[in-house]
């Protein structure tokens, strides 16, 4: 897909593109998220990471609106966006990709594509009265098949593709939306090597073109080769956030992932 | 010769429950079991309309799909934002509660011993009262609808219900209004199968709350699935096949009381044979027990 990329000095400067600010969550026990905050910024990537049971899929959850936070703030472009309907988040600028990975399984891969395209441009009476082939849309999402390496496919059902082919196929999915924000939850996990670098190669692209990009890892060492920051959680807090570098010297992050 | 325009007319009226159900049930992934419920509301409204203002045909037809369409926005509200067999038991009750608003609200439906005196409709200055006349009525209305919800099936909004079908979370995640999606194809089905109740009752003339039972929206259901979920020429050889199917009794030695029971056996039998043998029933996209 055709990209605009943009000069990454001058964009960490702007304002961020989601600002998490002081969420905490609880599910009737102990806090599970204890107010979180942190930011990304356009063009960056920034890993989220934590030990089992750290809360990261929570910020994920809050901040797409499947849950709601107990107290915080979420802003999207500036915009609080806190106790939207997740499809309304969505419309304002957030993708995201799932752990547990999820495509339309009964539909074509091309047909995924063309859904995660039309949600962003919704109009009911449009859509019901006009063919789901028009032809510059089927070129941009032969262009997305391809950038993923999943084009011969395109016809086949999803639920037939593996896992590394769905995992690229939800990432092409968030390429189509052209969402500003993209959440990605653990997208190299349980793929192989040749998959993991196509959607390395996409991330970066990604950012180049000035997207933000939040998303979580348990691999620290995998992180920090992709991330521009990490943010660090433990039991629902934030106990560090920084440069690669710094993290992997941090004493309160290296405890956490030692014990 | 009339015998058999009458089960053309039914399969016809048949044929458009069933497509409308099947954008409910095949394209969309929302079991109702309510179809019957609007399907009967349809037909009180529109014998009704004809009854007390008598403004002839279409008029009959929109009040009956009007009604239909209210009834399911206002029920689409709550019961539509909860899933899977909790949706299936709202419907339930729906279906329920308009079996018994039939039934006992007697003063308006004529309560259990039903409605009659209806009237034949009359369009365009042509009265159609002869089984040959009302085909002609039925069979290009019952057209028009498979063609317009398969246009719909193959749009972009086609696919848009079909990801909500597969996966709701998802299809809400990319920015779908997946409350308001289904909303809309509920009360579009809604309005189809009240439609065909106007047009059912108009045929038959006399409709009783019996017609209208959860047994019918089962019917409509084996329908749906014996011909295919998400194919709507399926619905129509769906519709052949089980209005035609007990017709062939009549070929038989079997009396008029034991008929009825022979024929739910007969839509069983069918049902899980097509069940075991071919899950995606005749034409269907996908198969339809997961």
């Amino acid at each position: 897909m055709s990209m605009t990329f943009v000069g990454r000095d001058k964009i960490l400067e702007e304002q961020p593109l989601l600002e998490i600010g002081r969420i905490s969550k609880s599910f009737g026990g102990p806090k599970v998220l204890d107010a979180v905050t942190f930011c990304v910024r356009r063009g960056e990537i920034v890993g989220l990471v934590g030990p089992n049971g750290a809360g990261k899929t929570t910020v994920f959850n809050i901040v797409c609106g499947h849950l709601r936070a107990d107290s915080g703030d979420i802003k999207l472009g500036g915009r609080s966006v806190l106790g939207l309907p997740p499809h309304s988040i969505a419309r304002r600028g957030l993708g995201r990709t799932f752990q547990n990975v999820r495509v339309f399984g009964r539909l074509t891969a091309f047909d995924n594509l063309l859904v995660a395209s039309e949600t962003s441009r919704w109009n009911t009476w449009r859509a019901m009265t006009r063919g789901n082939r028009n032809a510059g849309l089927g070129e941009r999402v032969e262009l997305a098949l391809e950038s993923i390496g999943i084009q011969d496919h395109a016809q086949e059902l999803a639920e037939s593709l593996s896992y590394g082919q769905k995992k690229l196929l939800a990432l092409a999915m968030c390429l189509m939306a052209d969402r500003q924000v993209l959440l990605l939850d653990e997208p190299l996990a349980g793929v192989q090597p040749d998959i993991a670098s196509i959607i390395l190669a996409r991330l970066g692209d990604l950012a180049r073109a000035g997207k933000a990009i939040l998303f979580i890892e348990h691999d620290l060492e995998a992180v920090s080769s992709l991330a521009d920051r990490i943010v660090v959680l433990d039991g629902g807090r934030k106990i560090a956030e920084g440069s690669p570098a710094a993290i992997q010297k941090d004493p309160l992050v290296l405890e956490a992932y030692l014990t | 010769m009339n015998y058999f325009l009458h089960v053309l007319v039914l399969i016809s009226i048949y044929t458009i429950l069933a497509s409308s159900l099947n954008l409910l049930v095949g394209c969309t992934g929302m079991l109702s079991v309510a179809h019957a419920a609007f399907y009967g509301l349809g037909a009180y409204a529109g014998a009704l309309a004809a009854l007390h203002w008598g403004f002839g045909f279409p008029f009959d037809l929109a009040v009956a799909c009007g009604l239909g369409a209210v009834v399911a926005l206002i029920v689409a509200l709550p019961s539509l934002r909860v899933h899977g067999d909790y949706f299936v038991l709202g419907t339930f009750a729906l279906q329920m509660i308009v079996f018994n608003l039939l039934n006992n609200w007697t003063a308006v439906t004529g309560g259990a011993v039903g409605m009659g005196r209806i009237r034949n409709p009359s369009v365009f200055g042509i009265f159609i009262a002869s089984p040959l006349r009302y085909v002609c009525l039925s069979g290009p209305f019952a057209a028009l609808v498979v063609w317009a919800l398969m246009k719909i099936s193959q749009s972009s909004y086609g696919n848009v219900i079909r990801a909500i079908r597969d996966d709701e979370v998802l299809a809400e995640t990319l920015g779908t209004d997946v409350h308001r999606e289904k909303t809309i194809v509920f009360v579009l089905a809604a309005a189809i199968a009240a439609g065909a109740g106007s047009l059912y009752a108009d045929y038959i003339r006399f409709i009783a709350p019996s017609n209208f039972t959860v047994q019918e929206s089962i019917f409509l259901l084996a329908i749906v699935i014996i011909g295919g979920a998400g194919n709507f020429l399926g619905s129509v050889i769906g519709a052949a096949v089980l209005v035609a199917l007990p017709e062939l009794l009549r070929f038989f030695d079997v009396s008029s009381a034991a008929a009825a029971n022979v024929r739910q056996i007969l839509y069983g039998v069918l049902l899980v044979v097509v069940m075991i043998a071919r899950p995606r029933g005749l034409l269907g996209e996908y198969d339809f027990r997961r």
